[in-house]
């Protein structure tokens, strides 16, 4: 199975955005437009079924979300405190 | 509190009250009056650069941010009709939108470099000069006047025009998807303004929210009233309104005391916004219009907020959003919000359907419960479309006393009570997040996309929030494949305004016919609604 990293980019890139924008891991996702609130949405509920992490909605925020790269970096952290195996 | 007599005298005025105070707020740094109406003149030296005249269109291609503010601002400073664009529009959606109006030059910036940029290519572009954006290797096809250029320019002094002069336009999708230009002059500006001073009782220890994006009528409160009033616009970019999470935050950090946006926005702070954990006691009012607030949210929310007041702002963007219904209380059960009734500056009727077309004499209001089209009568109206006498002729009537009045195309119903409320449509229009949406311009956009011999568009409800449209779509007679969704969002895309493109498009076999031979659209779009699920949500 591919990275985490590599999924969640391919996911953002071909489904939330459908294949319109090239992203990389620190494009800006929300400035540029490449997401709306939709997507973000959506993009919670995949972490959320791909890592096993509880996203509370306290931390949709803007530090945490606006790259790919903060995402992974939030992710890596949630699943140390709620104890769940990094890949 | 003297009377600007154009929009243009606005900035330099409050910066002339009272130089000091805040301007426009963004990101945790302030602009005072002084330093905005010192950016708006050096900007507005800019334009003069450029070569812009008065009467000219400028686009105004932006992010939410204080450039787009002072961009505003300077336009009509210098007597030439501002054309806000969407930055996430198609290159091909907005060179139709400059092309249309004439613009030559857009101000612009960083952030929105690549996309003001594609406006200048194209077939025949119409724009040659971008304001804001440094002249580099990409700029080889367009004259760039960047900020340090920009930033060495002496201040220009307002240009003096007449108050019905055309200051700004406001773009919308017209039924057949042609954008159309809603015309506002200097005049029907300043009445909003004065409109909304009153309805408020705004001042200048307040801080309004700027929300809307600046191609939505909604962004013209805070823009033209807070220098009238000397308060501060405090900038919502487009990302926080994405995190309701941040939104809040952002909201109690910069202590905004006037909310105005889309119900959309409050029902993701009711949801997600964390507001236990914010302090939003500076907020005195929550506007909210554009579309139907569900009343079991509007009272969950006031329950969260019972300091602030609240209240539901009616009017299409042609008259300005001109009258406002206060709530005395929670709405009860699940009646409509009324929409307000006249006030000063407006007088609003309602014209019974079965007399319509009967020449433009309306005749006495329907009894209480029975339908009606909604008229409005305002100083905030309009002057026109932007060259489409047509468009006019079919919405402007003169009154039996010769003063116009416009045909919203809303329907509506009065209550025993002499409240009016909003029912719906006479066409297809649609609302999704407070932007209007034609359906049959989306139809008559993807029947012309390679392959496709109808189109359906509808409003999906998810179940998870917001409405969506979807597309149903019948391959035309002989084609070897089923149209590529790709292709067709692309090609919508190109031809319709961001908040328009569809975000389904589902294909269509089996097409129900009405007793005419037409397509039975009505049930069509039932069935697609029923039909359309999220992607990923199959499975729960």
């Amino acid at each position: 199975m591919r990275d985490l990293a590599s999924r969640l980019l391919s996911f953002v890139q071909d489904d939330v955005c459908n294949g319109s924008v090239e992203l990389a891991l620190d494009t800006d996702l929300l400035l540029t437009g490449a997401v709306d609130s939709l997507g973000v949405i959506r993009i919670t509920q995949w972490l959320e079924d791909e890592t096993g992490i509880m996203v509370d909605p306290g931390h949709v925020t803007l530090e945490n979300f606006q790259t790919i790269e903060r995402m992974l970096t939030y992710v890596g952290k949630q699943q140390a405190e709620q104890g769940l195996a990094a890949e | 509190m003297d009377d600007a007599p154009t929009l243009g005298e606005l900035v330099p005025r409050a910066a002339e009250r009272d130089g000091d105070a805040p301007a426009v707020c963004h990101g945790g740094t302030t602009l005072t009056w002084a330093d905005a109406a010192l950016q708006a003149g050096r900007l507005g030296a800019a334009l003069d650069l450029a070569g812009v005249a008065a009467g000219d269109r400028v686009g105004v291609h932006l992010r939410k941010s204080p450039e787009a503010f002072l961009a505003m601002h300077a336009v009509v400073q210098r007597g030439a009709i501002a054309v806000p664009l969407d930055p996430t529009a198609a290159p091909a959606y907005l060179t139709g939108v400059t092309e249309r109006t004439g613009c030559a030059v857009v101000v612009t910036h960083a952030p929105c470099r690549r996309s003001a940029l594609a406006l200048a290519g194209g077939d025949h572009p119409t724009v040659h000069t971008l304001v804001g954006v440094a002249p580099g290797d990409d700029t080889a096809a367009v004259r760039c006047i960047g900020p340090d250029e920009i930033a060495g320019l002496d201040p220009a002094a307002p240009r003096a025009v007449s108050a019905d002069h055309p200051a700004y336009i406001i773009t919308t999708s017209g039924s057949t998807g042609v954008p159309k230009g809603i015309t506002h002059t200097h005049a029907s500006a300043l009445a909003y303004v004065d409109f909304k001073r009153a309805a408020y009782d705004l001042r200048p220890s307040d801080r309004i929210s700027d929300i809307a994006p600046n191609h939505f009528d909604i962004s013209t409160m805070a823009l033209w009233v807070t220098p009238a009033v000397g308060a501060a616009n405090v900038v919502v970019t487009e990302p926080h309104q994405m995190l309701p999470a941040s939104l809040s935050q952002l909201a109690a950090d910069e202590r905004i005391s006037i909310w105005y946006s889309v119900p959309y926005l409050l029902t993701q702070l009711l949801d997600r916004g964390q507001l236990d954990d914010r302090d939003l006691s500076a907020l005195r009012w929550v506007l909210f219009g554009g579309e139907m607030f569900p009343p079991q949210v509007l009272a969950a929310l006031m329950a969260r907020w019972p300091g602030a007041r609240f209240s539901n702002v009616y009017g299409p963007a042609e008259v300005n959003a001109c009258t406002v219904h206060h709530l005395d209380g929670p709405p009860r059960g699940e009646e409509p919000i009324a929409v307000g009734g006249p006030v000063d500056t407006t007088e609003v009727r309602l014209v019974d359907l079965d007399i319509l077309g009967d020449g433009d004499d309306p005749g006495p209001e329907p009894e209480p419960g029975r339908p009606g089209e909604i008229w409005v009568c305002a100083r905030t109206m309009m002057a026109g479309y932007w060259e489409r006498p047509d468009l006019d002729a079919a919405s402007i009537v003169a009154g039996p006393d010769g003063r116009r009045w416009y045909r919203t195309g809303d329907l509506g119903h009065r209550r025993p009570t002499g409240e009016l409320v909003f029912t719906g449509r006479v066409d297809h229009q649609v609302k999704v997040r407070g932007h209007r949406i034609e359906l049959e311009a989306i139809e008559a956009v993807l029947e012309d996309a390679p392959g496709v011999a109808n189109a359906v568009a509808a409003v999906a409800r998810p179940g998870d929030g917001a409405d969506v449209i979807v597309a149903g779509v019948v391959a035309s007679a002989g084609a070897a494949e089923p149209p590529n969704p790709q292709a067709l969002r692309r090609h919508a895309a190109d031809h319709l305004p961001a908040y328009a493109i569809p975000v389904a498009f589902l294909p269509l076999t089996a097409l129900p016919t009405t007793g005419s031979g037409k397509l039975d659209r009505r049930t069509i779009r039932a069935e697609l609604a029923a039909r359309y699920r999220p992607e990923g949500k199959e499975s729960t």
